[in-house]
C-alpha cells in the first residue's frame, strides 16, 4: 500500500511510520538510522521510546555499519525482547550469512527493508550535506537516473535495490519519494497498522528489476577484470603493497563470525629472533609481516560467505580494494559449492558442511 | 647443485603418522625431504599453517589423513577434504600453483604408500622448481 507523503516532508511521515510500529506493538524496541548532531551524521539507533523518533532517515546514501554486526552483539545471549530492524539489502544478507554461523538470533527479528541504491563513505557524506546547494531529495533522485557520484565501488554494483526476505520492505524507487512511499507486509501487519494490503504497483516492480539488472551487468564487468589485478602474486602485492596491516578491514567485516580472530592472539606474535632469523634467510624482511597470510587467511576463512557490502573498503586508511579481492575470490569458492551467500535459505556455507563422496579424485 | 624441495607435511596421528613410521621401520627408502608435524586429525590443519610453511618458504604442503569413512573423529577427513579444496581454489585465483599442495588418504598399513607418495611429490616439486615465496621479501 501506499503511504502518502504530506507537504513532501519525508521525514515527518517516517517518524510517524516507525512510531506506530512501535505504539501498535510490531515491535518491543527499533533499529533505525537516524540524523544526529544535525551535523549529517547518520547512524543506527535503538529506539524503545516512539517519541524519541525524530530523525528518521533510512533512505539516505549513506551506511555507518553494516546492521548485521550490530544485531549480533544484540542478539547473542539472553533475549526476550521483540527487535524490529530498518536495513538495507547488504545488512539484511549479512544478517542472514550470520545466522548461518549461529552469530546471530533471528527468532525476535522482525526485519524491515528498505530500497537502496547506493551509500557513500559518512564524511564523504557530511561535506555534501555542509554545501549550500545541496540536498538529499535531489541526490536521490539522480541516484534513481543512474548517477552515481561519491557512491562506494561495492554499492556501484549492487545487484540488491530492494532487499529480499524481509519481513516488510519499504521502497521509494519508482514512486515519487516527496509524494508516496510503499510499504509491503503480511495481511495481519497491515491491519495491525491500518494499512491496506496491496501488491506494488508494476511501475515499482518494472524498475527495480531494471536497476537489478543494469547493477548486474556492472558487477560482472568489475569481476571480469579481476584476474588482470589479483590472479597472480606479483600482481597482488603491487594492488595491496599500501596494505599496513591494520585489520581496520576484518573489524568492520560483518562475516567474519569469529569471536576471537586468530590474529588477535599470540599465535602469530613472533620471538624477536624469528624476525631476525627469516630477515637473515631472505637478507631483508617487509615490515610488518605476515601481511599477505593476513588477507589470505581471512579469504580462506570467510570469502565463500562474502556478501559484498563493501565494509572492508570503506574502512581501509589507505582505499585498497579489499571488496574486489574478496568478491573475486569468493565467488570462485562459491562456483566449486554451487553456494549462495546472504540468503535465507537452508544451504549451508562451504564450511559448516560436506558429503560424503565428493572433491574426488584429489 | 640439483634443487632439493623441503616439504611440510601435517598428518594424523592415526594413520599417515603410523604409515611413515611402518615405513621406517619396514626399511623402505623414501627421500629425506619431508619434514612431518603429527596432529591428531586431518581436520585439524587451519589453512593459515598451510599458507604459512607455503609463505614461509616450504615448496610443498603434504596433508596425510584416514580414508574415507575411517576418520577417528567420524568427519574430520570430509572437513579436511573441503577446507583444502577452498585453499587451493583461493590460492589458484591469485596464481599459486595448487600443485604445491597434496591431500592424501594414507592408512596405517600402507607403509609403502607412503613412502610413493613422498617420491612422487618430491619428483613433481623438483620439476616445478623451488617457491618463489623463499626470495620473496615483500610478503
Ligand atoms: S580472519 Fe579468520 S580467524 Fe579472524 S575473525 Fe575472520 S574468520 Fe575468524
Ligand atoms: S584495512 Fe587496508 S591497510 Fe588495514 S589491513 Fe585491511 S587492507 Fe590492510
Ligand atoms: S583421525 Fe585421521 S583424519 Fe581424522
Amino acid at each position: 500500500m501506499m503511504i502518502p507523503v504530506k507537504d513532501g516532508k519525508q521525514v515527518e511521515t517516517l517518524n510517524n511510520f516507525f512510531r506506530s510500529i512501535l505504539e501498535r506493538g510490531i515491535v518491543d524496541a527499533l533499529l533505525l538510522p537516524q540524523g544526529l548532531f544535525e551535523n549529517g551524521t547518520y547512524a543506527h539507533t535503538l529506539v524503545k521510546d516512539p517519541q524519541k523518533i525524530t530523525h528518521a532517515q533510512p533512505f539516505l546514501p549513506v551506511l555507518m555499519n553494516n546492521g548485521g554486526t550490530i544485531l549480533s552483539e544484540l542478539t547473542s545471549g539472553v533475549n526476550s525482547t521483540r527487535i524490529g530492524a530498518v536495513l538495507r539489502a547488504c545488512e539484511i544478507r549479512a544478517l542472514y550469512e550470520l545466522s548461518k554461523f549461529n552469530q546471530v538470533d533471528l527468532n525476535n527479528l522482525f526485519i524491515i527493508g528498505v530500497d537502496c541504491l547506493g551509500t557513500m563513505e559518512p564524511s564523504d557524506f557530511a561535506g555534501l550535506v555542509g554545501q549550500k546547494n545541496f540536498t538529499a531529495e535531489q541526490y536521490i533522485s539522480g541516484l534513481i537516473e543512474g548517477k552515481q557520484d561519491h557512491i562506494r565501488t561495492a554499492c556501484r554494483v549492487c545487484p540488491y535495490p530492494r532487499p529480499e526476505d524481509a519481513d516488510m520492505n519499504l521502497g521509494f524507487i519508482g514512486t515519487d519519494p516527496a509524494k508516496e512511499l510503499f510499504v509491503d507486509c503480511s495481511e495481519e501487519i497491515a491491519d495491525r497498522l491500518d494499512l491496506k494490503k496491496e501488491a506494488p504497483p508494476g511501475e515499482m516492480v518494472k524498475k527495480v528489476d531494471v536497476i537489478r539488472k543494469e547493477k548486474t551487468e556492472l558487477l560482472d564487468k568489475l569481476l571480469s577484470d579481476m584476474k588482470g589485478r589479483f590472479g597472480s602474486v606479483t600482481s597482488l602485492l603491487n594492488q595491496f603493497a599500501r596494505c599496513k596491516r591494520c585489520y581496520n578491514c576484518r573489524a568492520e567485516c560483518p562475516i567474519c563470525f569469529c569471536n576471537e580472530c586468530i590474529f588477535l592472539t599470540n599465535i602469530f606474535h613472533h620471538e624477536p629472533n624469528d624476525y631476525i632469523r627469516w630477515a637473515e634467510r631472505k637478507g631483508v624482511l617487509r615490515m610488518p609481516y605476515d601481511t599477505l597470510l593476513f588477507h589470505l587467511t581471512r579469504l580462506n576463512h570467510m570469502a565463500f560467505s562474502c556478501v559484498g557490502c563493501g565494509q572492508c573498503s570503506s574502512a581501509c586508511p589507505n582505499n585498497l580494494p579489499v571488496f574486489e579481492l574478496f568478491q573475486y575470490a569468493g565467488k570462485e569458492v562459491q562456483n566449486i559449492f554451487n553456494y549462495a551467500p546472504g540468503q535465507k535459505t537452508e544451504d549451508e556455507p562451504p564450511i559448516l558442511t560436506f558429503r560424503e563422496k565428493e572433491l574426488e579424485p584429489l | 647443485m640439483e634443487f632439493e624441495p623441503k616439504i611440510i607435511a601435517f598428518v594424523c596421528n592415526w594413520c599417515t603418522y603410523a604409515a611413515a613410521d611402518l615405513a621406517g621401520t619396514s626399511r623402505i627408502q623414501y627421500p629425506p625431504n619431508i619434514r612431518l608435524i603429527r596432529l591428531m586429525c586431518s581436520s585439524a590443519v587451519d589453512p593459515i599453517y598451510i599458507m604459512k610453511s607455503i609463505l614461509n618458504g616450504a615448496d610443498g604442503v603434504l596433508i596425510g589423513g584416514c580414508h574415507p569413512g575411517d576418520c577417528h573423529y567420524q568427519n574430520g577427513n570430509y572437513k579436511a577434504r573441503r577446507r583444502v579444496t577452498i585453499l587451493k581454489s583461493i590460492l589458484t585465483s591469485i596464481g599459486v600453483p595448487e600443485e604445491r599442495i597434496w591431500l592424501r588418504w594414507i592408512s596405517a598399513s600402507e607403509g609403502k604408500k607412503f613412502a610413493d607418495t613422498v617420491t612422487d611429490m618430491v619428483g613433481r616439486l623438483r620439476e616445478m622448481g623451488p617457491s618463489p615465496f623463499k626470495s620473496m621479501w615483500e610478503i
